[in-house]
C-alpha cells in the first residue's frame, strides 16, 4: 500500500528537476531526498539535479533509491540501532577510556558501548567487523529502542 | 501531586489516561513498540519512548524496558492501565523499588486478590457473601468428591491460581468428580505453576454484576454503583450497562456495602471492582476482585459524573475523595458497546486492517473512547478493541434507542467490526426486556440476512 506510494514518489524524483519531496498521507510522513554526495550515479559530475530526459528509459540511477528513504546515511555505512531503551555510555566506567573512537576497527563481538537501565549495565557488542565511521550520541544521552547509535563501515 | 506519569499501556486506555493527565496538568510519557509508532497515544503524550519490537513480551510486558523508559524521562509514577502488567504484583513492587509510584495497589494486595482461594477467605472474614464451597484448598480429589456430595450438584472445580477459564471444570455427577479434579489441577499446574484446587456450588445462568469501588489512602471507601456485564461471549464482555435492570435500590445498597467491606478488609487504595454473581433469587455471591481500572469504566462515569482515572491518580497522590460521593445516586442509564476489529460473520475472526474511512457519532449523550483514526493501521499483535461507544440517557429504553442511532451513524471502513452484531443485539426483544443472564449470547441467533448494511 504505502510502499507503492513511496515507489511512485521516488520515480517522480528521479524523473524530474525536483530535489526533495515532503509528503504526508495515511498518517505517515515521508521526506525523500536526492542526495548529491553519493557520487555513484554515472553521467555528468554535477550534483544529480537534472536527469537527462533521453536517459529516462534506461532504468539507471537506482542507487538514489537506497538513500531516498527518510533517513540519510553516509555512503557505505551501516547503522547500529539500539536494542533497548536506556542511557547511553561510551565507556565501561566514568574514568575509563571510551570503548571505541571514530576510525577504530572493530571485530564481531567487540563491545561498542553500554546502555544502562534499572542500574544494569548492558554491553552492546558489534555484530559484524568494520570501522567506526560515526558515533551518533553523546555520553549519558537517553536512547530509545531502534535509535541509531553508530555508523559502521563493514570490512 | 505527581509531575509526570508514564503510561505502561497502549491503545484506547493509554489515550484515556493521557487525557486525564492533561486535565490534571501533569506531564505524560507514552511507551510504544515499533508496531505502534503511528498510534494516537504516542502522538498525544508529552513525551514518547520506543521500547521494543512488536511482540508484547519485548515491549508492553517487558518490565526492564518500561522501567528504563521511566528512568530516562524522569517520570515519578507509572500507570499500568488494564491488561498487560496491571495486575502483575512483581511489576508493582519493581516500580516502587525503582522509585516510581505505582498507580495501582501494592504487590501484597494484588497477590491477596490474585489468589482466588485466599481472596474468598478474606471476603468471608469481612462478612461478604460468597458462593458456598470449601474453605481454603482441597486436600485431594477425594475431599472434592465428599464436598460435592454434601453441597449438591452441579459443582465447579476451580484452580486457585487460575484465570481466563483455565483450571475450571463443571461437574454434574459424582462419577466425574475425581477425573475432573485431576485434569483441572494438572492444567493449572502447567499454566500457572500451581495445581491447588477449591470447589464451589455452581450457580446456573447467573447475572454478572460488578460494583465500582473508590478508596483513598485514609481508610475511606465508597461504592459508585453497579455495572451489568452479563452480555459475554466466551467470558469476554461485549456490552455493559449501568445501572442493571435487575438491581433495585435495596439490592444496590447491600451489594455496595459488601463491596466496600471487602475493599476495606484488604486496605485497598484507588479504583477497584468487586465482581458478584446474582442468581435467580436475587442472592449475590462474591466472585473476584479486579485491582485495576476496567475497560467498562466509562458507563460508571456517565451515571455518576465522576472521572475515574483522575480520581484514581488523585487517590494514589494522597487526596481524599469528595464527601458527596457517599450519597451518590446513579443518574440516568448508560450503555457501552465494545467495538472490536473482528468479523461477526466468521466467528469473530480478527480483522487487523488499515482503517480507510472513519466517522464517529456525536450528539447529546454520545461518547467515543477510541485511539483509531482514518489511515490507522490496526496492528495484529495486540487485542482487537478499536474503540468503545458509550451512550447516556434518562432511561434504559432511551439509552438503547440512542445506541441504535449512534451505531447507525458509525462508519468504519477497512476492517470488519462488531458493529452489526451490536445493532442486532439492540434490536433483540430479550435484551430490550432487561431479563437476561450470562447465557444470553449462547442462545442469541445472529443472522447475516437480518443485519443492516
Amino acid at each position: 500500500m504505502w510502499q507503492d506510494k513511496l515507489k511512485e514518489i521516488i520515480y517522480l524524483l528521479e524523473n524530474s528537476d525536483v530535489n526533495e519531496i515532503d509528503v504526508n498521507f495515511w498518517g505517515r510522513r515521508f521526506r525523500v531526498v536526492k542526495s548529491p554526495s553519493i557520487g555513484v550515479s554515472p553521467g555528468p559530475g554535477t550534483p544529480a539535479v537534472t536527469i537527462d530526459p533521453s536517459s529516462q528509459s534506461s532504468g539507471k540511477s537506482e542507487p538514489v533509491q537506497a538513500e531516498s528513504h527518510s533517513v540519510e546515511t553516509s555512503a557505505g555505512g551501516e547503522k547500529i540501532l539500539s536494542p533497548m531503551p536506556g542511557t547511553f555510555y561510551t565507556a565501561p566506567s566514568p574514568d575509563a577510556d571510551s570503548f571505541v573512537k571514530v576510525g577504530d576497527s572493530v571485530s564481531e563481538g567487540d563491545p561498542l558501548c553500554i546502555i544502562e537501565a534499572m542500574k544494569i549495565m548492558n554491553e552492546i557488542e558489534a555484530e559484524t567487523g568494520g570501522t567506526i565511521v560515526e558515533i551518533l550520541l553523546e555520553d549519558g544521552q537517553a536512547v530509545e529502542y531502534n535509535q541509531p547509535l553508530f555508523v559502521i563501515e563493514s570490512s | 501531586m505527581y509531575k509526570k506519569i508514564l503510561i505502561a499501556n497502549r491503545g484506547e486506555i493509554a489515550l484515556r489516561i493521557i487525557r486525564a493527565c492533561h486535565e490534571l496538568n501533569l506531564k505524560s510519557v507514552a511507551v510504544y513498540s515499533t508496531a505502534d509508532e503511528y498510534s494516537l497515544h504516542v502522538k498525544f503524550a508529552d513525551e514518547a519512548v520506543c521500547i521494543g519490537p512488536p511482540p508484547s513480551n519485548e515491549s508492553y510486558l517487558n518490565i526492564p524496558r518500561i522501567i528504563a523508559a521511566g528512568e530516562i524521562t524522569n517520570a515519578d509514577a507509572i500507570h499500568p492501565g488494564y491488561g498487560f502488567l496491571a495486575e502483575n504484583a512483581e511489576f508493582s513492587k519493581i516500580c516502587k523499588d525503582n522509585g516510581f509510584d505505582f498507580i495501582g495497589p501494592n504487590s501484597d494486595i494484588i497477590n491477596a486478590m490474585g489468589n482466588k482461594a485466599q481472596a474468598k477467605k478474606t471476603m468471608v472474614d469481612a462478612g461478604v457473601p460468597v458462593i458456598p464451597g470449601n474453605e481454603g484448598i482441597l486436600k485431594d480429589a477425594e475431599e472434592a468428591r465428599q464436598m460435592a456430595i454434601e453441597m449438591g450438584f452441579p459443582v465447579m472445580l476451580k484452580a486457585s491460581a487460575g484465570g481466563g477459564g483455565r483450571g475450571m471444570r463443571l461437574v454434574r455427577e459424582e462419577s466425574e468428580v475425581v477425573h475432573a479434579y485431576n485434569t483441572a489441577s494438572a492444567e493449572s499446574l502447567a499454566a500457572f505453576n500451581n495445581g491447588e484446587m477449591y470447589i464451589e456450588k455452581f450457580v446456573e445462568n447467573p447475572r454478572h454484576i460488578e460494583i465500582q469501588v473508590l478508596a483513598d489512602s485514609f481508610g475511606n471507601a465508597v461504592s459508585l454503583g453497579e455495572r451489568e456485564c452479563s452480555i459475554q461471549r466466551r467470558h469476554q464482555k461485549l456490552i455493559e450497562e449501568s445501572p442493571s435492570a435487575a438491581v433495585d435500590d435495596d439490592l444496590r445498597k447491600r451489594m455496595g456495602d459488601a463491596a466496600v467491606a471487602g475493599a476495606k478488609a484488604v486496605n485497598y487504595v484507588g479504583v477497584g471492582t468487586v465482581e458478584f454473581l446474582l442468581d435467580k433469587n436475587k442472592d449475590f455471591y462474591f466472585m473476584e476482585m479486579n485491582t485495576r481500572i476496567q475497560v467498562e469504566h466509562p458507563i460508571t462515569e456517565m451515571v455518576t459524573g465522576v472521572d475515574l482515572i483522575k480520581e484514581q491518580i488523585q487517590m494514589h497522590a494522597g487526596h481524599k475523595f469528595p464527601d458527596y460521593l457517599y450519597n451518590m445516586k446513579l443518574r440516568g442509564h448508560s450503555i457501552e458497546c465494545r467495538i472490536n476489529a473482528e468479523d461477526p460473520d466468521k466467528d469473530f475472526m480478527p480483522s487487523p486492517m488499515s482503517i480507510i474511512s472513519y466517522h464517529m457519532p456525536g450528539g447529546k449523550g454520545v461518547r467515543v473512547d477510541s485511539h483509531a483514526y482514518a489511515g490507522y493501521e490496526i496492528p495484529s499483535y495486540y487485542d482487537s478493541l478499536i474503540g468503545k461507544l458509550i451512550v447516556h440517557s434518562p432511561t434504559r429504553e432511551d439509552a438503547i434507542n440512542l445506541m441504535e442511532r449512534a451505531l447507525e451513524e458509525t462508519i468504519i471502513e477497512g476492517p470488519k467490526t462488531t458493529i452489526p452484531f451490536h445493532q442486532a443485539i439492540m434490536k433483540d426483544d430479550t435484551f430490550r426486556s432487561g431479563k437476561f443472564d450470562t447465557s444470553f449470547l449462547e442462545s442469541f441467533e445472529y443472522n447475516k440476512e437480518e443485519k443492516e448494511t
